[in-house]
C-alpha cells in the first residue's frame, strides 16, 4: 500500500455540522430586529487574543446615531467549549471580579440556557425597552 | 478650560465632599465610580443617564452636550460637543480586578482599547480620552503593551503619534499619571494604598488614569493631573498621608483640564 496516494483521513471527518456560539449568538441578533422593527438590532463582535476567542453582543439603535449597548461578553477557546462569561446581564456588576467567580458553560444545552436568560433578564428588557421607545421618538420627531 | 472630576467613591454617600472638591476646582464633569449617589443630589449638576452603572457621569451644562456613543457594563463612552468647542471623545470605565489575574485584565484592556479604536473610526476622530479605575499601575502590561491602551510617559512619544508592531498600527496614549509617583512633589504617591503581605509589594498604586490621545497633547496643560488630598477644610488622607476611609473614600480623586475652545490661543 502506497501510504503518500492514499487518504488516511477518516471519510467522517467534518461531515457533522457544528452549531458555533458564535452562530448561535448571530441567530439570536436577528431575531431581535425581526422583533423590533429594526429599532434596536442585534450584533455580534469576535476577536481572538492569545488562544481565546471573545464575543461581545450588542444591542444597536440604528436610529439614534447607531448607539450600541453591549449586553454580555462571552469567550472560549478554539474548541468551543467550556464557555466563560465574561459579563452576564442577570449578575450584579462587582469591581472584585474574581475569575473562579466567572460563569462556565461546559455544554452546547447549557450554553442555550444561560443565553436564554440573559436574554429574558431585566437588564435586557429594561435596555430594548429605552432604546425602542427613544428610537420612536427620534424617528417620529 | 473644561475640568473634570474622577473619584471612586467605594459605595459611600460623600455628595458633600465632591460637592466641594467641584467648586473648589471649577469642576464641569464629574465622573464617579463605585457611586450610589441619587442622581439628583449634587447640586448644580445635571445626571447624565446611561444604562451601565459602573460610572456615574453628572456635567454643569445639560446632558444633550454629552451624547452616548457607546455603553457597557463597565464603561462609558460619550461625545462631548459644548457650544464654541471642539468635540471630544470620553470613554469613562471601571475595570474589575478580576482577582489580581494579570492575563485577564490584559485582556480587558485589549478588549476596551479595540472598542474605543472602534468608537474613534465610527465617530471620524481621535480626540479621546480615557479616565477611570483600571485597576491597574501605569506599567502594567494592560495600560503600558500596544495590544493594550498603548500609554506612554512622555509627550514626546506620544506626540509620535502611533507605532507599528508586524505591520499593525498602535496608537498611543499619554498618561500623565507617571508624574504623580513618588513622595517628593506631593504627599500622596498614588491615588490608591494596599498594603498586603506578599514578597512584592508597591504600597501606593495608580489605579486612577486619565489617558490622552495625541491630537488633544496640546490642549492638556502641564502640569495636566493633581490629587487632591482635601475637600475643603475635610482632609481625604490620614496623618500617615494614605486614603481616609473615615472621611473619605479608600482612592483618592483625580481632577484635570482640557482647553476645548475651537481656536486655541
Amino acid at each position: 500500500m502506497n501510504a503518500i496516494a492514499e487518504d488516511l483521513w477518516p471519510a467522517d471527518l467534518a461531515k457533522e455540522k457544528v452549531q458555533t456560539p458564535v452562530s448561535i449568538l448571530r441567530a439570536q441578533a436577528g431575531h431581535l430586529g425581526q422583533k423590533t422593527s429594526n429599532l434596536v438590532e442585534g450584533r455580534v463582535d469576535t476577536l481572538a487574543r492569545e488562544g481565546r476567542i471573545y464575543h461581545r453582543f450588542l444591542l444597536v439603535a440604528p436610529a439614534l446615531d447607531n448607539y450600541s449597548y453591549e449586553l454580555f461578553r462571552i469567550s472560549h477557546e478554539a474548541t468551543m467549549y467550556p464557555i466563560i462569561v465574561e459579563e452576564d446581564p442577570q449578575t450584579q456588576i462587582t469591581p472584585n471580579l474574581r475569575i473562579d467567580q466567572r460563569k462556565k458553560l461546559s455544554s452546547e444545552e447549557a450554553f442555550v440556557e444561560w443565553l436564554r436568560g440573559a436574554l429574558s433578564s431585566q437588564q435586557t428588557k429594561r435596555v430594548v425597552e429605552s432604546l425602542v421607545s427613544q428610537s420612536t421618538d427620534w424617528t417620529k420627531h | 478650560m473644561t475640568n473634570f472630576l474622577f473619584w471612586n467613591i467605594n459605595r459611600k454617600p460623600l455628595g458633600g465632599l465632591i460637592s466641594t472638591l467641584a467648586q473648589q476646582h471649577d469642576v464641569d464633569v464629574i465622573i464617579l465610580a463605585e457611586s450610589g449617589i441619587e442622581p439628583m443630589r449634587l447640586r448644580g449638576f445635571e445626571f447624565a443617564p446611561s444604562p451601565g452603572v459602573s460610572v456615574r457621569v453628572f456635567t454643569r451644562f445639560g446632558h444633550q452636550f454629552i451624547r452616548n456613543v457607546a455603553d457597557g457594563a463597565r464603561y462609558s463612552i460619550r461625545e462631548l460637543k459644548l457650544p464654541g468647542c471642539i468635540p471630544v471623545l470620553i470613554a469613562m470605565l471601571h475595570l474589575p480586578i478580576l482577582n489580581v489575574n494579570e492575563k485577564s485584565q490584559e485582556s480587558e484592556c485589549f478588549m476596551t482599547a479595540l472598542l474605543i479604536r472602534d468608537t474613534e473610526a465610527h465617530v471620524g476622530h481621535e480626540r479621546t480620552l480615557v479616565v477611570g479605575d483600571f485597576n491597574l499601575n501605569p506599567f502594567n502590561a494592560g495600560i503600558a503593551s500596544a495590544a493594550g491602551f498603548n500609554a506612554v510617559m512622555h509627550r514626546d512619544i506620544a506626540r509620535r503619534g502611533s507605532r507599528r508592531i508586524r505591520g499593525e498600527r498602535y496608537p498611543f496614549f499619554y498618561n500623565p499619571m507617571w508624574n504623580h509617583f513618588g513622595d517628593e512633589r506631593q504627599p500622596a504617591a498614588g491615588t490608591y494604598y494596599y498594603d498586603k503581605s506578599d514578597h512584592m509589594a508597591y504600597y501606593w498604586h495608580m489605579f486612577d488614569q486619565v489617558l490622552v490621545r495625541p491630537a488633544l497633547l496640546s490642549r492638556l496643560p502641564v502640569p495636566a493631573v493633581t490629587i487632591p488630598t482635601s475637600s475643603g477644610s475635610v482632609s481625604l488622607v490620614g496623618q500617615n498621608g494614605r486614603p481616609d476611609t473615615r472621611s473619605g473614600s479608600d482612592h483618592l480623586p483625580i481632577v484635570f483640564s482640557l482647553n476645548l475652545k475651537e481656536s486655541l490661543p
